[in-house]
């Protein structure tokens, strides 16, 4: 196990270097200048051409891009991940300002999810074709289709304007955390059951689980001793890949609700071509995306003892 | 012994008592604000970072707030504000201003005439010269604490020179704002002014707090407080407002982007919210690629004003803005009251007879919008089912910004949705920077042409009022007969507010929150 995960940790720095030129090349290739981007932003008009010229000078901006890239890496190789160019502060100092927020958000939308998505998967699964199955599916259909502005739109004129339990926005105790958990945890909550319920099922059709009943065990001693394990591999899988589409996910829903965490900061900086800060974030989300998907594969082996990593 | 369960609900309900620890150990002292009459708090939802802490310059509403200028720009008049007077020189190369004595900064400081050299020396060495007329700068000379002058470079005097001291970026500010303190390219930390608000906190991307100035020498401001809450999204902002987690929201200040969505304000008004009103010399248009075939012919671009119907535009809007039947501006505008020009009337049939004329039976046309204006895609849509009668078929790409920025500088489109002025204090700029193709904004300007540009260059620059009145008559006839832009509609800002939010004030093209308070 040792070695597998040094293995996989020694696999990180292909993965992040290939994740760094992949956005490197994007952001070059995406249309518009960089410098007159952030200078039109800046200055709230069109920059003049000695305006973009002396801004590039300042930036390091003129030179090739291979060399602009190794630039960058070698100073990310010496734990310097640059200056943004909109607030000019440290990237990792901005970074780390704004990973709470989005920290504590996306703790609450997964706990809400997990919470809700897996005793309803089961009871979906073993009271399969029964009204409860039908509603929950039905749900979990809609959970899926819905995009998560509109809901978080629609939990806000509900909670907030109409019942006036909740405020509509923005970045404070426990009650500003429920609705942007909410908007982002319900896509999540609904795909999380229908793949416990349909992997729940597989496993209730096994041939072990007739020979558990065989023995005479109860219903919820199958359920829960014998398939739930098994069941759960997919699903965990599923919740390891959330963590990269609530990033993406945390984007609008931290533009609506007004959340200061990282991924609104993000959106910002590639509106206005804020490379450093593009580049740095980046790289640290898929940093963080990696841990977590090594978390998952470990997680394999407490599920299911036969997986063994060698 | 806990079973497997019940130790995954405790875990579940650990992880969200964690949560709400996380969520109150993060710093934050602030607040809770809202209506609150003995206190006189208010709280207003606005759809950017007031940018208090800049690197560079602040925020246009903190300027407004906490900043004073030499003169105000109002009603067609320049006023006194920091300056009480002012002599103009050697035909305008040189002007002096006399500063008010006895004025302090919030901090206590006594604001004299080394501050004002600060706060140009800072614009020159940041280089920001849009609106400010800064490059026009030669140099700047302390007469004595109380009387400033500022010479200017050869070619480059002129009335909108003048006008420009009204500029948001011409604020005064002590160089104790910035840090390092006193250095011209120094970082802003905390804006310090003569205006009525000092800032008492400030959160990025989350709130910023005013108080009032105890040293403002004017109208004591009635509020004890008032936070202002950074929300991005438009609808978000509406709902705030009708939750009651925000008192009143406010437009950008300069107008044209993060408004509250026109088409809200009236659902707003039916739910008794009260709707402040402020009209600008902003107008929105269309701009021709007029260097390109077949824009370059008047004929042409006449059609296209003739296509379109502006009453239409005005109700995609629900009438909220005006539509531009009356010349450039619509109010506010240098002298536009008395230049009289009448826009082209919708009429479909002598856009086609104009097209024809000009050798055209069908025209194909690129219509490029920026994407992140919802406002823009749904005008440039109407735009497109207009000018299909007349027979101009146009194609609607909408484009993100940097690949707007890109087929823009390429001149690879046919027609653009753009803005022409702003807010008042900004007139004169505005117009020489979208019609002057010497001016260092114009770059991708609206429209040129010599002979409209020799009367726009006397329009600015004279000093002579009737001069300057002849001019602009001139230059508002030449551009619509030349049909150099087609004049869409007159955009405003607006304020909604609780109806417990009194006092609610506009002077000039900005709200004044001096004068508000809590009922």
């Amino acid at each position: 196990m040792k070695r597998y995960i040094a293995k996989r940790l020694l696999l990180l720095i292909p993965i992040m270097l290939g994740a760094s030129m992949l956005s490197y090349s994007i952001l070059y290739l995406a249309p518009g200048d960089p410098a007159e981007l952030m200078l039109e932003r800046q200055l709230q008009g069109v920059p003049t051409q000695e305006q973009i010229e002396a801004f590039k000078e300042e930036h390091g901006l003129n030179a090739p891009i291979p060399i602009q890239f190794a630039n960058w890496l070698y100073r990310i190789l010496h734990g310097d991940f640059g200056i943004s160019l909109r607030t000019e502060k440290p990237v990792l100092t901005e970074y780390l300002n704004r990973f709470p927020a989005s920290l504590v958000l996306f703790l609450m939308s997964q706990t809400l999810s997990i919470a809700i998505a897996i005793p309803l998967g089961i009871i979906s699964a073993v009271k399969h074709n029964s009204e409860i199955d039908h509603l929950s599916r039905f749900v979990a259909m809609i959970g899926v289709s819905v995009p998560n502005f509109w809901l978080g739109l629609l939990l806000i004129l509900f909670f907030a304007v109409y019942l006036g339990w909740l405020p509509a926005f923005g970045y404070g105790g426990f009650a500003h955390l429920i609705l942007p958990a909410l908007a982002l945890g319900v896509s999540g909550c609904a795909s999380i059951m229908r793949l416990m319920r349909a992997s729940l099922l597989d496993v209730l059709n096994q041939d072990y689980i007739r020979t558990a009943r065989a023995k005479g065990l109860c219903e919820r001693a199958i359920i829960v001793k014998h398939a739930l394990k098994n069941a759960l591999i997919p699903v965990v899988t599923v919740i390891g890949l959330h963590i990269g589409h609530l990033i993406s996910g945390m984007v609008i829903i931290e533009t609506i609700f007004a959340w200061p965490g990282v991924g609104r900061f993000l959106v910002e900086s590639i509106h206005a071509r804020d490379f450093p800060v593009i580049q740095g974030f980046v790289l640290l989300i898929a940093m963080i995306f990696v841990f977590s998907n090594l978390i998952v594969d470990i997680s394999y082996t407490y599920l299911d003892p036969r997986i063994r990593y060698e | 012994m806990l079973t497997k369960g019940k130790k995954i609900g405790i875990m579940l309900v650990c992880v969200i008592f964690l949560c709400s620890i996380m969520v109150g150990c993060i710093e934050r002292k602030e607040q809770e604000g809202v209506t609150s009459a003995s206190s006189q708090i208010l709280t207003i939802g606005y759809g950017r970072d007031t940018n208090v802490e800049s690197p560079k310059m602040m925020g246009f509403m903190p300027e407004m707030m906490v900043l004073e200028r030499l003169i105000e720009y109002r009603d067609g008049k320049i006023l006194p504000e920091l300056a009480s007077s002012w002599d103009i020189k050697d035909n305008g190369r040189t002007i002096i201003f006399h500063l008010r004595s006895g004025i302090k900064f919030s901090d206590g400081q006594p604001f004299t005439a080394d501050d004002v050299k600060f706060t140009f020396e800072r614009l020159k060495a940041l280089k920001y010269y849009h609106w400010t007329e800064a490059d026009r700068i030669d140099s700047i000379e302390v007469i004595d604490p109380h009387t400033i002058a500022f010479h200017y470079k050869e070619g480059k005097e002129g009335y909108i020179a003048l006008t420009a001291f009204g500029e948001y970026h011409c604020s005064i500010m002590s160089p104790a704002s910035v840090e390092p303190k006193g250095d011209v390219k120094g970082k802003i930390v905390n804006p310090i002014g003569t205006g009525p608000w000092k800032v008492a906190e400030y959160v990025k991307d989350q709130y910023t707090i005013f108080v009032p100035n105890e040293l403002y020498r004017g109208e004591k401001p009635k509020l004890d407080k008032i936070i202002v809450k950074d929300i991005p999204d438009a609808e978000t902002r509406v709902l705030a407002l009708r939750s009651g987690d925000v008192d009143m929201i406010v437009d950008y200040y300069h107008g044209g982007s993060r408004y509250t969505p026109r088409n809200s304000l009236e659902p707003l008004k039916s739910a008794g919210f009260n709707v402040f009103k402020c009209e600008m010399p902003m107008t929105t248009v269309i701009v021709f690629n007029y260097h390109k075939k077949p824009w370059d012919d008047v004929r042409v671009r006449k059609a296209v004003n003739y296509a379109i119907d502006k009453e239409g535009v005005s109700a995609l809007f629900d009438n909220w803005v005006a539509p531009a039947k009356h010349g450039l501006y619509g109010v506010k505008g240098p002298y536009i009251k008395e230049s009289n020009v009448e826009e082209y009337p919708y009429d479909v049939n002598i856009a086609r007879n104009l097209l024809e004329e000009a050798g055209y039976k069908e025209l194909e046309a690129d219509l490029i919008l920026k994407g992140e204006n919802p406002d823009e895609v749904k005008l440039g849509e109407f735009i497109q089912a207009q000018l299909k009668k007349a027979g101009i078929n146009v194609k609607l790409d909408v484009l993100e910004g940097g690949a707007y920025n890109e087929r823009r500088n390429k001149g690879d489109y046919d027609l653009r949705i753009y803005y022409i002025g702003g807010p008042e204090r900004r007139s004169y700029t505005r117009t020489d920077g979208r019609f002057n193709p010497d001016a260092p904004e114009f770059k991708y300007g609206a429209y040129d042409d010599p002979e409209l540009t020799r009367v726009l260059k006397i329009a600015v620059s004279s000093f002579n009022d009737s001069e300057r009145r002849k001019a602009f008559k001139e230059f508002y006839q030449l551009l619509h007969d030349k049909a150099g832009v087609v004049p869409l509609y007159y955009d405003a800002v607006f304020i909604v507010a609780n109806k417990k939010v009194r006092g609610v004030k506009y002077v000039s093209s900005e709200p004044r929150f001096t004068g508000v308070w809590i009922e």
